[in-house]
């Protein structure tokens, strides 16, 4: 625990920028008062409720579950919601958006490179031929050891994190990014799911699958620590071997 | 056959990367330690060059590196943000600098070959 925190405060070091006011971005100190339990977003709501109403930042679930408070926080990418200001060993809580994505204003980023790369992997099941009798409304069963196949990527909150700490993204506008291509190998891993062709034909591309260098930036990134790029190298391998037995 | 855009390239590329292991294994094994006795002399020397195992593992040797030094720059190229066209052009510009290298690097042994009359 910081000298700070020991003494029942904390600083804030939190990124500004307005693109209608601001030229740069610049940081914001604030001080305020830490209690036990005290998270990063219950720090920044004191901020907003209590010294600057203009502080800007995206917040739903309070509970690890939305994604949408994902923020480098103390050169980490955490959820704030999550991450107790007691648990970062500094003097001083340095808040900062997500890196490589536009910001909207102070710690709101623009996901609409991340979104529009998720949908387009078509992120639902399309389930097998014997499987479309289920009435609607119904659940598709699935025996367990096929299930326990999709326990790491189901856990994916969508929060970012990992797109945000690509190098690839950082370089290529049109590169999936880790996120979209871990949905879609939670899909092409998904025994009740029967377009793993189309999948593997949509992220076998140069912007897809083959950009990913292994750098394992999305994995030390990953709040829920999941694994993309076992997802990703699980695609190339099935794509391989498609090419080399000649199969659709 | 599956559609791929990039698969073959990735897929080779780890092919040569483990070939290059081997290649380079021989090679260094030969050059430096399967005579330890050996005097290094351009006659030595001549006399190794005129060995078919020796120049086809060099040849392998070196199409492999060209294509897996090319490849990767290839590879970083495309790592940023260029159009389908510049790909194409790229592909193709460094197809032309390989096969050119490697005929120039081919051509060395050539006078080897001779030589020994293959």
């Amino acid at each position: 625990m910081s000298a700070n925190q020991s003494n029942g405060s904390i600083k804030f070091k939190v990124f500004r920028f307005d693109p209608d006011k601001d030229q740069q971005p610049y940081y914001d100190t604030f001080e305020l008062e830490s209690r036990p339990g005290m998270t990063v977003l219950e720090g920044l709501f004191d901020i907003l409720e209590r010294q600057d109403g203009s502080l800007a930042f995206r917040y739903s679930c309070r509970e690890a579950i939305c994604g949408s408070c994902a923020l480098y926080i103390n050169g980490a990418y955490r959820l704030a919601c999550q991450t107790q200001v007691s648990h970062i060993d500094s003097d001083e809580v340095v808040v900062n958006p997500l890196p490589a994505l536009q910001p909207v204003k102070d710690l709101v980023v623009d996901m609409t490179p991340f979104f529009e790369a998720y949908h387009a992997v078509d992120p639902y099941l399309q389930p097998a031929e014997d499987l479309k009798h289920v009435e609607e409304g119904k659940e598709y069963y699935q025996n367990p050891k096929d299930r326990k196949k999709l326990d790491m990527p189901v856990d994916c909150i969508l929060c970012g994190s990992c797109y945000s700490s690509c190098p690839t993204t950082w370089t290529h506008e049109d590169y999936l990014g880790p996120a979209a291509l871990l949905k879609a190998y939670r899909f092409v891993a998904d025994s009740r799911d029967d377009a793993t062709a189309d999948r593997l034909s949509t992220v076998s591309t140069e912007s897809g699958i083959w950009r990913c260098h292994t750098a394992y930036n999305c994995v030390e990134a990953c709040p829920k620590d999941l694994n993309p790029t076992f997802g990703i190298q699980q695609l190339k391998k099935q794509t391989v071997g498609k090419l080399l037995l000649g199969r659709k | 056959m599956h559609k791929t855009q990039g698969g073959w390239a990735w897929f080779l590329h780890r092919v040569a990367g483990i070939g290059l292991v081997f290649a380079l294994g021989i090679h260094f094994w030969v050059t430096h330690y399967a005579s330890p006795t050996e005097v290094i002399t351009f006659g030595s020397v001549n006399i190794r060059l005129q060995s078919l195992l020796f120049i086809v593992v060099d040849w392998t040797l070196l199409s492999l590196g060209i294509f897996h030094g090319l490849n990767g720059l290839r590879n970083i190229i495309f790592d940023y943000s260029i159009s389908e066209k510049a790909k194409q052009r790229v592909t193709w510009g460094l197809v032309i600098f390989g096969v050119t290298f490697f005929i120039y690097g081919a051509y060395g042994l050539f006078a080897f070959m001779q030589i020994k009359g293959y």
